[in-house]
Protein backbone atom coordinates (compact mmCIF):
# COMPACT_ATOMS: atom_id res chain seq x y z
CA UNK A 1 0.00 0.00 0.00
CA UNK A 2 1.12 3.44 -0.60
CA UNK A 3 1.31 5.94 1.80
CA UNK A 4 0.29 8.71 -0.17
CA UNK A 5 -2.89 7.26 -0.27
CA UNK A 6 -3.52 7.48 2.93
CA UNK A 7 -5.93 10.05 4.03
CA UNK A 8 -3.22 12.79 6.04
CA UNK A 9 -3.13 15.90 4.80
CA UNK A 10 0.43 16.73 5.94
CA UNK A 11 2.20 13.40 4.72
CA UNK A 12 1.62 13.33 0.77
CA UNK A 13 4.89 13.10 -0.48
CA UNK A 14 6.19 10.50 2.39
CA UNK A 15 6.99 7.00 0.79
CA UNK A 16 8.83 4.03 3.11
CA UNK A 17 11.50 2.11 1.46
CA UNK A 18 11.40 -1.80 1.39
CA UNK A 19 14.06 -2.26 3.94
CA UNK A 20 13.17 0.73 6.34
CA UNK A 21 11.83 -0.77 9.23
CA UNK A 22 11.04 0.52 12.69
CA UNK A 23 14.07 0.59 15.41
CA UNK A 24 12.28 2.24 18.00
CA UNK A 25 8.76 3.79 19.17
CA UNK A 26 7.30 5.68 21.56
CA UNK A 27 4.70 7.93 22.63
CA UNK A 28 4.68 11.30 24.73
CA UNK A 29 5.52 10.64 28.58
CA UNK A 30 2.68 9.62 30.82
CA UNK A 31 3.03 13.46 32.34
CA UNK A 32 1.19 14.48 29.26
CA UNK A 33 -1.93 13.28 30.62
CA UNK A 34 -2.05 14.72 33.73
CA UNK A 35 -2.90 18.31 33.03
CA UNK A 36 -6.16 17.62 31.15
CA UNK A 37 -6.89 14.76 34.52
CA UNK A 38 -6.23 17.26 37.19
CA UNK A 39 -8.00 19.77 35.70
CA UNK A 40 -11.13 17.46 34.84
CA UNK A 41 -11.01 16.00 38.19
CA UNK A 42 -11.28 19.70 39.63
CA UNK A 43 -14.21 21.06 37.66
CA UNK A 44 -16.23 17.47 38.29
CA UNK A 45 -15.69 18.49 41.96
CA UNK A 46 -17.12 21.37 41.64
CA UNK A 47 -19.85 19.71 39.57
CA UNK A 48 -20.93 17.45 41.94
CA UNK A 49 -20.92 20.75 44.38
CA UNK A 50 -23.76 21.73 41.52
CA UNK A 51 -25.65 18.71 41.64
CA UNK A 52 -25.67 18.57 45.09
CA UNK A 53 -27.45 22.02 45.49
CA UNK A 54 -30.27 21.06 42.67
CA UNK A 55 -31.28 18.62 44.79
CA UNK A 56 -31.34 20.89 47.71
CA UNK A 57 -32.62 23.42 46.07
CA UNK A 58 -35.32 20.81 44.79
CA UNK A 59 -36.69 20.51 48.04
CA UNK A 60 -37.67 23.97 48.03
CA UNK A 61 -38.33 24.93 44.45
CA UNK A 62 -38.74 22.03 41.70
CA UNK A 63 -37.67 25.16 38.64
CA UNK A 64 -34.71 26.19 40.61
CA UNK A 65 -33.33 22.60 41.26
CA UNK A 66 -33.95 21.72 37.51
CA UNK A 67 -31.94 24.88 36.31
CA UNK A 68 -29.32 23.99 38.34
CA UNK A 69 -28.77 20.05 37.63
CA UNK A 70 -29.29 21.55 33.76
CA UNK A 71 -26.34 23.24 34.57
CA UNK A 72 -24.34 20.84 36.11
CA UNK A 73 -25.00 18.13 33.06
CA UNK A 74 -23.83 20.77 30.77
CA UNK A 75 -20.76 21.69 32.68
CA UNK A 76 -20.04 17.83 32.96
CA UNK A 77 -20.53 16.90 29.32
CA UNK A 78 -18.54 19.68 28.59
CA UNK A 79 -15.54 18.68 30.24
CA UNK A 80 -15.99 15.15 29.34
CA UNK A 81 -15.93 15.76 26.07
CA UNK A 82 -12.94 17.83 26.15
CA UNK A 83 -11.26 15.46 28.50
CA UNK A 84 -11.13 12.51 26.17
CA UNK A 85 -10.83 14.61 23.12
CA UNK A 86 -7.36 15.75 25.14
CA UNK A 87 -6.66 11.95 25.98
CA UNK A 88 -7.32 10.54 22.73
CA UNK A 89 -5.84 13.26 20.62
CA UNK A 90 -2.80 12.42 23.06
CA UNK A 91 -2.73 8.59 22.66
CA UNK A 92 -2.38 9.25 18.76
CA UNK A 93 0.78 10.68 19.15
CA UNK A 94 3.66 8.63 18.04
CA UNK A 95 7.75 9.08 17.54
CA UNK A 96 9.14 6.32 15.55
CA UNK A 97 12.72 5.78 14.49
CA UNK A 98 13.23 3.58 11.34
CA UNK A 99 16.64 3.33 9.87
CA UNK A 100 16.15 6.20 8.00
CA UNK A 101 14.20 8.56 9.63
CA UNK A 102 12.61 9.95 12.38
CA UNK A 103 9.15 10.19 12.81
CA UNK A 104 7.03 12.57 15.17
CA UNK A 105 3.40 12.54 14.78
CA UNK A 106 1.21 14.77 17.13
CA UNK A 107 -2.99 14.99 16.41
CA UNK A 108 -5.29 17.13 18.11
CA UNK A 109 -8.62 15.16 16.69
CA UNK A 110 -10.58 17.79 14.23
CA UNK A 111 -8.07 20.66 14.58
CA UNK A 112 -4.75 19.78 13.95
CA UNK A 113 -2.79 16.54 11.96
CA UNK A 114 1.07 17.07 12.05
CA UNK A 115 3.55 15.00 11.12
CA UNK A 116 7.47 16.06 11.18
CA UNK A 117 9.78 13.54 9.44
CA UNK A 118 13.68 14.48 9.95
CA UNK A 119 15.93 12.35 7.59
CA UNK A 120 18.73 10.97 9.89
CA UNK A 121 21.20 11.88 6.96
CA UNK A 122 20.75 15.63 7.58
CA UNK A 123 20.82 15.17 11.17
CA UNK A 124 24.50 16.33 12.18
CA UNK A 125 24.02 15.53 15.94
CA UNK A 126 21.00 14.89 18.57
CA UNK A 127 21.09 16.08 22.56
CA UNK A 128 18.73 15.06 25.25
CA UNK A 129 17.74 17.72 27.60
CA UNK A 130 16.46 17.15 30.69
CA UNK A 131 15.99 20.26 32.99
CA UNK A 132 13.88 20.26 36.21
CA UNK A 133 13.25 17.95 39.08
CA UNK A 134 10.18 16.93 38.02
CA UNK A 135 12.09 16.06 34.55
CA UNK A 136 14.35 14.36 36.23
CA UNK A 137 11.99 13.10 38.70
CA UNK A 138 9.76 11.37 36.23
CA UNK A 139 13.02 10.29 33.81
CA UNK A 140 11.14 12.61 30.77
CA UNK A 141 12.81 15.46 28.57
CA UNK A 142 13.35 16.98 24.97
CA UNK A 143 15.43 15.75 22.00
CA UNK A 144 16.81 18.12 19.79
CA UNK A 145 17.87 17.16 16.23
CA UNK A 146 21.03 19.49 15.20
CA UNK A 147 20.46 19.52 11.05
CA UNK A 148 23.36 22.24 10.84
CA UNK A 149 22.22 26.20 11.49
CA UNK A 150 18.86 25.34 13.89
CA UNK A 151 18.67 25.79 17.18
CA UNK A 152 17.12 24.15 20.12
CA UNK A 153 14.43 26.64 20.34
CA UNK A 154 12.88 25.71 16.73
CA UNK A 155 9.56 23.56 16.77
CA UNK A 156 10.21 21.41 14.27
CA UNK A 157 13.95 20.19 15.58
CA UNK A 158 12.45 19.11 19.05
CA UNK A 159 10.78 16.97 20.67
CA UNK A 160 9.17 17.21 23.72
CA UNK A 161 7.91 14.72 26.52
CA UNK A 162 10.18 11.90 25.38
CA UNK A 163 10.04 9.37 28.02
CA UNK A 164 14.16 7.86 28.98
CA UNK A 165 15.26 10.68 26.27
CA UNK A 166 19.08 9.81 27.07
CA UNK A 167 18.20 6.30 26.40
CA UNK A 168 16.55 7.87 23.00
CA UNK A 169 19.62 9.97 21.93
CA UNK A 170 21.39 6.86 22.00
CA UNK A 171 19.51 4.77 19.58
CA UNK A 172 18.94 7.74 17.64
CA UNK A 173 23.11 8.51 17.20
CA UNK A 174 23.63 4.51 16.51
CA UNK A 175 21.07 4.70 13.69
CA UNK A 176 22.44 7.43 12.42
CA UNK A 177 26.17 5.62 12.06
CA UNK A 178 24.86 2.60 10.46
CA UNK A 179 23.46 5.11 7.25
CA UNK B 1 -43.28 17.10 28.09
CA UNK B 2 -42.03 19.67 30.07
CA UNK B 3 -39.47 22.25 28.70
CA UNK B 4 -36.72 20.95 30.85
CA UNK B 5 -37.18 17.30 29.59
CA UNK B 6 -37.20 18.53 25.73
CA UNK B 7 -33.80 20.84 27.16
CA UNK B 8 -32.18 18.03 28.90
CA UNK B 9 -32.97 15.88 25.38
CA UNK B 10 -31.43 18.47 22.86
CA UNK B 11 -28.27 18.87 25.00
CA UNK B 12 -28.15 14.98 25.12
CA UNK B 13 -28.64 14.48 21.49
CA UNK B 14 -25.33 16.82 20.98
CA UNK B 15 -23.39 15.46 23.71
CA UNK B 16 -23.89 12.02 21.01
CA UNK B 17 -22.80 13.67 18.10
CA UNK B 18 -20.36 15.50 19.27
CA UNK B 19 -18.93 11.99 20.80
CA UNK B 20 -19.95 10.26 17.63
CA UNK B 21 -17.93 12.91 15.80
CA UNK B 22 -14.71 12.53 18.17
CA UNK B 23 -14.59 8.31 18.04
CA UNK B 24 -15.02 8.60 13.92
CA UNK B 25 -11.66 10.55 13.93
CA UNK B 26 -9.75 8.54 16.59
CA UNK B 27 -10.68 5.71 14.62
CA UNK B 28 -9.74 7.11 10.84
CA UNK B 29 -6.11 8.33 12.62
CA UNK B 30 -5.80 4.70 14.29
CA UNK B 31 -6.40 3.05 11.15
CA UNK B 32 -4.05 5.31 9.23
CA UNK B 33 -1.82 4.43 11.99
CA UNK B 34 -2.27 0.85 11.71
CA UNK B 35 -0.97 1.01 8.12
CA UNK B 36 1.85 3.03 8.68
CA UNK B 37 2.90 0.47 11.14
CA UNK B 38 2.23 -2.29 8.80
CA UNK B 39 4.27 -0.60 5.72
CA UNK B 40 7.20 -0.63 8.32
CA UNK B 41 6.60 -3.86 9.23
CA UNK B 42 6.46 -3.01 12.79
CA UNK B 43 4.48 -6.22 15.08
CA UNK B 44 4.02 -4.49 18.33
CA UNK B 45 1.27 -1.97 17.17
CA UNK B 46 -1.88 -4.93 18.85
CA UNK B 47 -1.42 -3.45 22.13
CA UNK B 48 -1.42 0.24 21.16
CA UNK B 49 -4.77 -0.60 19.37
CA UNK B 50 -6.01 -2.41 22.43
CA UNK B 51 -5.48 0.55 24.66
CA UNK B 52 -6.64 2.94 22.28
CA UNK B 53 -9.78 1.39 22.04
CA UNK B 54 -10.19 0.41 25.87
CA UNK B 55 -10.19 4.41 26.32
CA UNK B 56 -12.58 4.64 23.47
CA UNK B 57 -14.76 2.48 25.02
CA UNK B 58 -14.37 4.02 28.25
CA UNK B 59 -15.62 7.58 26.63
CA UNK B 60 -18.41 5.97 25.13
CA UNK B 61 -20.03 4.40 28.02
CA UNK B 62 -19.72 7.58 29.93
CA UNK B 63 -21.09 9.97 27.34
CA UNK B 64 -23.89 6.73 27.78
CA UNK B 65 -23.93 7.19 31.63
CA UNK B 66 -24.25 10.62 30.85
CA UNK B 67 -26.92 10.39 28.64
CA UNK B 68 -29.54 7.72 30.67
CA UNK B 69 -28.75 9.02 34.20
CA UNK B 70 -29.77 12.48 34.52
CA UNK B 71 -33.32 11.09 33.25
CA UNK B 72 -34.09 9.23 36.51
CA UNK B 73 -33.82 12.55 38.26
CA UNK B 74 -35.98 14.62 36.23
Amino acid sequence: MDISKLPWKAKKNISFDKDEIVLWHTKHHWVRYLVPALISAVIWSFDMSLVWLSFTLGGTSTFLGGVAFFLALILFLVVLHWFFHAILSESLCDMILTKKRMIYITHSLWVSDLMHDISLTQVKAVEAHQTGIVQHLFDYGEIWFDTGGSSAGEPNQTIAYVPKPQKWATEISRAMKTI
Amino acid sequence: MSPMFIAFGVVQVVSLVVAMAIAYEYLRHAKDRGHIFALLGHGKFTEHKISGLALLCTYIVCVLGALVIPFFFL
